[in-house]
C-alpha cells in the first residue's frame, strides 16, 4: 500500500496563495490518457442525483422538517446608519406562540467581524442584524419581530465609495472608510517612462455595479441539539468551514459540531462562509430544547448576504507601433459595505497579458451599504470589462486588429513571477474561438452597418487560478456484492460533484454507475476536503478519488494474487474479474475474492497529490460575442457567445456545459440588465426582489458553443483537472461590450449596458 | 379575508350585493397575489373568484361584434379563432404578456380592471373602441374603454359594479395594424412602451389612423395629434418619423420632463415610428 509524506503545498484560493502542510500520496498515479482512451470519463454522463431533483424528491436544506422543529427569523436594520440606544421585545415576548428572542440585551458576547459582534448595537446598512425570534411558525415569527420597538439615533449615512473616501463623508469607522487605510498597491517596471516613450496611448474610466449572487436557493439552516452535540443541516458551499466558525462563536470542541449538507440550489460564493443567521439559531435551539429552522428570505437575500461589489476603474495603457503592450496603469475603488471586504478588481490588469510595467492602485471602501462577499471569480468580470474594452481602444489605435494584438501580448510566462505554467493554450483559444464565430466577418469599420439595427462582434480574455490541491481526502468502501460506495468531506453545489466521483471510480474499478454510491457533504463521514470556492473541487477532489480508486485495484490485485497464488504481474484486472495471463484457469472476482477474505467491505484511502514547485496552474480562455443593437431604442441582443477554454481535462461533458452554459448566463446578465440600485437620498436599497432586479430568462439565451482546447494538464495532477465554474463568467461581460462598440462605433463603459445608456452614448456620439 | 367560488353570473351578483362593498372579483391572480405581499391594505375582506365560470370565459360574435368574457385568460384569446381572424391585433398584444404561465392565469379583464399603466391588452383595446359592460345592483351599463380609467390602477368600477363583458367590433381584413412591446427582458418583461396602431390606407394615401401607447401618458389615450397629421397624408417613412416626434412632444407636454425623459423621449419617437412602419410591413 501506498506511503502518504507531508509536504507543503502552494494553492491559490479567491484572493490570495495559501500555504498548507499537506498529507499527499507517495506513489503519483500518472496521468490517465487523452479522453478519447477513457471510458466514461468527458463524456456526456447524465446527472446521477438528476431523477431526485426532477421528480421533487431531493431534500434540500430548505426542505428538512424534524419532529417539533421551531422556525426562526431575523429582525434587521430598516436604515443604512444607527446606533441602538434600546431594544422593547417585551410585546413580541409576550405574543402566543412566540418561544424566545435574541438581541444585544440578552445575547451572549459573540465576536463577529473584526470589531463587530453577533447583534451589534452600532447598524452600519440597511439590514444589518438587531434581534432573531423564535416561534411556533414562520408567520408568528414575522409578526412578532413587527412587535419589537426598536429606539436608535440614525446617524448621518454614505453609500457612495467616492464620497465614503473624501474628507467630509461620515466615518463608519474611527480609523477611517479606507479599509486598512491605504490602497493596495503593485509594481514593476517604470510605468512613467513607458508612458513617455509610447507610440500610443489610450486613458478612460469604466465603472460596473453592485450585484447580487441571487442563488435559487435561499441561504437557510436547520439546528438540532442532542446534548452537548450540534447538528446543523446548511445550505453552504463549506462544511468544514462552518463547522470552525460555528464551533468557534460557541466556545465548544469543533468535533461537537456536524454539518450536514446533501442538494444544493447554488451558492456563487455567497454560501463560501457561514452566516450569522446559523449562530442565531443554534443559540436559540439550546435555549428552547427544540430543533430551530432558520431562513433568509429573498429581501434579506438582496441585502444582507453579500454581493459583487461596485467598481470605478481609470485605466491608461500604452503600447507601442509594433502592437507591444508597454504600460497598464489601473486605479480603482470600490465600494465594500459596513464590514471588511474586498473590492479590489486589478488581477488581470496585473496578470492577464505580458506587459513589463506595470502600475496597481486599488480602494476597498466602507459604506453604508451591504456586505461584498466573493461572487464567481471575485474582481474578474469587473476587471476584465475594463481591461479587455481598454485593449480594444489601444489596439484601434494603433490599427491592429484586436485579436492579433492580444495574441502578441500573449505571456508565456507568468507576468508577475516569471514562472512557467503547467499548462497554457491562451492562444490555441484564441484561434478556435475566432474560426468558430467567424472573426474574419467582424466589420473593419465600426457602426458601418446599414440601419437602425446594427450588427457587431467582440471579444475578450479570460484568466483565473482553479488548479486546486491538497489537503482532500476520498475514502473508498467496496462492498461484497460489487458495489461500492465513494466518500469525500466535500459538497456539491448543483454543480456535479455526485456524478464525476461516480465517473471516476467507474473508470478505474469498472463497477456500474448505478452500483456506485457517492456521500458528499457531512463532516462527520467523509474525509477533509476544502470549500467549494475558486473553482477547485474538481481539481482538489478528483485526484484523491481516483488514487482511491487505483489503490483499491491494488489491493484488489494482491489480495488474488495471495489466493490465486499467481505472481502479482501477471495479473490483470479487467471488469472487475482479475486473471492471470498466464494461467486462464485462475480467474477471480469480485464478491468470491471477497468472501475468500472473509470481509463485507475493503477500504481504501486517496489524496490529492502536491502541487509542483515552481509552476503555476491557471486556466485560460476567450469568449467571442455577437450582438446587434437597436439603436432605435439602445436594446442590446446577444445572438451568440463562443467561448474558447483551456480548463484542462474535461470529466463530464454534460455537467461541463452546464456550468459554461451557466456562467455565461450569469455574464449576459452582468452585462446588461442586473443592478443593484440604493437610493442615495435614503441609503436604502430599491430592489429587493427577483421582480425588480432583473435577471434574464431562457429567451433572452444567445446560441452558446463551448469549446475545450485542453485535453489535460498532466503536471498538475493525476486527473489533469482544472476548474471551469468560474472562468465561464469572466470575459462575457467584456467580449459583449466590445462586440457592441463594434456594432455602433460608440463605447459603453458603464455596466449594466441598458438602453437608456446605449441611446444617451449614441445621441451624444 | 375570505374566499369565494360562485358557479354562475347570478352567484357573483349575488355575493357582490351580500358584500357591499367589501368584496372584490379575482380572475387569475396574476397581479393580487402579488399584492398580498406588498399592499395588503388595497385589498379587500371577500374575493370572489370568477376564473371558472364558463359564460365569462366565452369569445364569440354577437351582432357582428366580438364578445370576451372578461375571464378569458390571455392564451384562451390568442389561441382563439374569432380573435385570430377578426381581431388579430388583440391576439398580438395578448401573446407578449408576461410568460406563458402568467397567459395562462391571467384574464384580459383582469389586465383591463387592475389598470396597470403598461398593460400589453390595452393600448390594443383602445384602438379596437373597445365598450365595457359593466354591472351592478342598478343594472347594466356600457361604456368606451376610453372613458374607464381615472388614473393608473384606479378605474370608474364602484364597490359592487364589476366588468361583466368586453365588446369590440371587427377589424377589416384590408386593416393594417402592428402591436410593438419595449421590455428590459424577451418574456416575462414588464412593458417599458408599448404600442398598438390601426390604420385603413386605400392607394398609399392614410384614410384613417388609431394611435394608442402604454407608460406614456398617466391614462390611455389615442395619439390624436399624430393620427390627425397622418391622415390624407401618403403613408412613407418620413411621414412616420414626424409622426413620432409629435408623440414625443404630446408625451412631455402631458407628463412633464421626468427622470426617464432623456430616454423616453428619443424612443417614444422611434418606436411610434417603428410601430407605423410595421403595420404597413415597412422595414424600418
Amino acid at each position: 500500500m501506498a506511503e502518504s509524506k507531508y509536504v507543503k503545498s502552494k494553492i491559490f484560493f479567491e484572493e490570495e496563495f495559501e500555504e498548507k502542510l499537506a498529507e499527499v500520496p507517495t506513489d503519483p498515479k500518472g496521468p490517465w490518457p487523452a479522453n478519447d482512451n477513457l471510458k466514461i470519463i468527458g463524456k456526456p454522463v447524465s446527472r446521477i442525483d438528476g431523477y431526485d431533483k426532477v421528480s421533487g424528491t431531493a431534500v434540500y436544506t430548505f426542505d428538512i422538517n424534524l419532529p417539533r422543529m421551531a422556525q426562526a427569523r431575523i429582525l434587521r436594520s430598516a436604515v443604512p446608519h444607527a446606533k441602538i440606544k434600546k431594544i422593547d421585545t417585551g410585546k413580541a415576548e409576550s405574543l402566543p406562540g412566540v418561544l424566545g428572542i435574541l438581541s444585544s440585551n440578552n445575547a451572549q458576547e459573540i465576536k463577529w467581524f473584526n470589531t463587530s459582534s453577533l447583534f451589534d448595537t452600532h447598524l452600519r446598512y440597511q439590514g444589518d442584524e438587531i434581534a432573531c425570534v423564535v416561534a411556533e411558525s414562520e408567520a408568528i415569527a414575522l409578526k412578532a419581530l413587527k412587535l419589537i420597538k426598536i429606539e436608535f439615533d440614525e446617524l448621518p449615512f454614505t453609500v457612495d465609495a467616492k464620497e465614503a473616501m473624501g474628507e467630509k463623508a461620515p466615518k463608519i469607522y474611527d480609523e477611517g472608510n479606507i479599509q486598512g487605510g491605504k490602497p493596495f498597491e503593485y509594481a514593476r517596471g517604470d510605468v512613467d517612462k513607458a508612458f513617455q516613450e509610447a507610440d500610443a496611448i489610450v486613458e478612460d474610466t469604466f465603472d460596473t455595479q453592485v450585484a447580487i449572487h441571487n442563488p435559487t436557493e435561499v441561504h437557510c439552516s436547520v439546528v438540532n441539539w442532542d446534548g452537548d452535540d450540534l447538528t446543523v443541516w446548511d445550505s453552504t458551499q463549506a462544511i468544514y468551514g462552518v463547522r470552525d466558525t460555528v464551533a468557534d462563536a460557541l466556545k465548544m470542541p469543533a468535533s461537537k459540531v456536524r454539518i450536514i449538507k446533501k442538494y444544493m440550489g447554488g451558492g456563487f460564493g455567497s454560501k463560501l462562509e457561514c452566516g450569522k443567521y446559523t449562530v442565531m439559531a443554534a443559540l436559540l435551539a439550546r435555549k428552547i430544547g427544540r430543533p430551530v429552522r432558520i431562513v433568509v428570505d429573498r429581501k434579506e437575500m438582496n441585502l444582507a448576504v453579500g454581493n459583487r461589489p461596485n467598481s470605478v476603474q481609470k485605466l491608461k495603457l500604452a503600447a507601442s507601433k509594433d502592437g507591444t503592450l508597454t504600460a497598464i496603469s489601473h486605479y480603482s475603488y470600490g465600494a465594500i459595505g459596513g464590514y471588511e471586504g474586498g473590492a479590489g478588481c486589478s488581477w488581470p490588469a496585473r496578470q492577464m497579458y505580458k506587459c513589463d510595467n506595470v502600475k496597481v492602485e486599488e480602494y476597498s471602501v466602507f459604506t453604508n451599504t451591504g456586505p461584498t462577499r466573493p461572487f464567481r471569480a471575485p474582481g474578474y468580470p469587473q476587471g476584465i470589462f475594463a481591461l479587455d474594452s481598454a485593449i480594444d481602444m489601444l489596439a484601434e489605435k494603433i490599427r491592429m486588429n484586436p485579436l492579433e494584438f492580444r495574441m502578441k501580448n500573449n505571456a508565456e510566462k507568468h507576468p508577475m513571477w516569471n514562472a512557467p505554467f503547467t499548462s497554457k493554450l491562451l492562444k490555441e483559444a484564441y484561434e478556435q474561438g475566432a474560426k468558430a464565430i467567424g472573426w474574419d466577418k467582424r466589420n473593419n469599420q465600426p457602426g458601418a452597418d446599414k440601419g437602425p439595427v446594427k450588427k457587431g462582434m467582440g471579444m475578450a480574455s479570460q484568466i483565473w487560478w482553479g488548479g486546486g490541491g491538497p489537503p482532500s481526502h476520498a475514502v473508498l468502501k467496496l462492498n461484497r456484492d460489487g458495489s461500492a460506495r465513494v466518500i469525500a468531506g466535500t459538497q456539491d453545489l448543483g454543480t456535479g460533484t455526485y456524478t464525476f466521483m461516480a465517473q471516476i471510480v467507474h473508470e478505474v474499478l469498472d463497477i456500474p454507475m448505478d452500483k456506485i454510491e457517492v456521500i458528499l457533504g457531512d463532516t462527520a463521514v467523509g474525509p477533509y476536503c476544502p470549500s467549494s470556492g475558486g473553482s477547485t473541487t474538481a481539481p482538489s477532489v478528483s485526484p484523491a478519488v481516483r488514487d482511491a480508486a487505483e489503490n483499491m485495484k491494488i489491493k484488489l490485485l494482491e489480495a488474488a494474487a495471495a489466493q490465486l497464488e499467481s505472481e502479482k504481474k501477471n495479473l490483470v484486472y479487467v471488469n472487475g474479474l482479475i486473471s492471470d495471463t498466464s494461467n486462464p484457469e485462475k480467474k477471480i472476482d469480485i464478491p468470491g475474492l471477497m468472501g475468500k477474505m472473509g470481509e463485507q467491505t475493503i477500504t481504501t484511502t486517496g489524496s490529492r497529490e502536491a502541487n509542483p514547485e515552481g509552476y503555476i496552474t491557471q486556466t485560460f480562455g476567450a469568449q467571442f460575442a455577437k450582438v446587434e443593437v437597436d439603436t432605435l431604442t439602445g436594446k442590446i441582443k446577444v445572438n451568440k457567445i463562443v467561448a474558447a477554454h483551456d480548463i484542462g481535462r474535461v470529466l463530464n461533458r454534460k455537467t461541463l456545459d452546464n456550468q459554461f452554459h451557466g456562467g455565461i448566463m450569469q455574464g449576459l446578465s452582468y452585462a446588461l440588465m442586473e443592478e443593484q440600485i440604493v437610493d442615495i437620498n435614503t441609503g436604502k436599497v430599491v430592489n429587493t426582489n427577483l421582480h425588480d432586479y432583473k435577471i434574464p430568462i431562457i429567451a433572452d439565451i444567445p446560441e452558446i458553443e463551448v469549446i475545450i482546447v485542453s485535453e489535460a494538464d498532466p503536471m498538475n495532477s493525476n486527473t489533469g483537472v482544472k476548474g471551469c465554474g468560474e472562468p465561464a463568467i469572466i470575459p462575457t461581460a467584456a467580449a459583449i461590450a466590445n462586440a457592441v462598440y463594434n456594432a455602433i462605433g460608440v463605447r459603453i463603459k458603464s455596466l449594466p449596458m441598458t438602453p437608456d445608456k446605449v441611446l444617451m452614448a449614441l445621441n451624444q456620439a | 379575508m375570505q374566499y369565494h367560488k360562485p358557479k354562475n353570473i347570478s352567484e357573483v351578483t349575488e355575493l357582490l350585493d351580500t358584500f357591499n362593498g367589501s368584496a372584490q372579483i379575482i380572475a387569475g391572480g396574476t397581479d393580487m397575489l402579488v399584492e398580498t405581499r406588498y399592499h395588503q391594505q388595497n385589498l379587500k375582506e371577500h374575493w370572489i373568484d370568477i376564473s371558472e365560470i364558463d359564460e365569462l370565459k366565452q369569445i364569440h360574435v354577437i351582432d357582428g361584434q366580438i364578445s370576451i368574457g372578461p375571464a378569458a385568460t390571455h392564451s384562451d384569446i390568442t389561441g382563439n379563432d374569432v380573435i385570430k381572424q377578426h381581431a388579430p391585433l388583440l391576439a398580438e398584444a395578448c401573446r407578449v404578456i408576461g410568460s406563458l404561465q402568467i397567459r395562462n392565469r391571467g384574464t384580459i379583464g383582469g389586465n383591463v380592471c387592475n389598470a396597470s399603466p403598461c398593460a400589453d391588452s390595452i393600448p390594443a383595446l383602445i384602438v379596437l373602441d373597445a365598450q365595457l359592460v359593466i354591472d351592478s345592483a342598478e343594472g347594466e351599463q356600457v361604456k368606451p374603454i376610453s372613458e374607464f380609467f381615472i388614473k393608473p390602477y384606479k378605474t370608474i368600477l364602484t364597490p359592487g359594479s364589476w366588468l361583466k363583458n368586453i365588446r369590440i367590433h371587427k377589424m377589416d381584413t384590408e386593416d393594417k395594424f402592428a402591436f410593438l412591446k419595449l421590455g428590459r427582458r424577451n418574456a416575462l418583461a414588464i412593458s417599458r412602451m408599448n404600442f398598438a396602431v390601426v390604420m385603413k390606407i386605400s392607394n398609399h394615401i392614410i384614410d384613417s389612423v388609431r394611435l394608442a401607447p402604454g407608460s406614456v401618458y398617466p391614462i390611455w389615450r389615442r395619439v390624436t395629434e399624430a393620427e390627425e397629421f397622418l391622415q390624407g397624408k401618403k403613408a412613407s417613412e418620413t411621414m412616420f418619423k414626424e409622426a413620432g416626434k409629435i408623440v414625443a412632444d404630446s408625451m412631455i407636454k402631458t407628463s412633464g420632463r421626468r427622470w426617464s425623459t432623456p430616454y423616453k423621449e428619443p424612443a417614444v419617437a422611434n418606436l411610434t415610428e417603428r410601430v407605423l412602419c410595421k403595420a404597413v410591413k415597412f422595414d424600418c
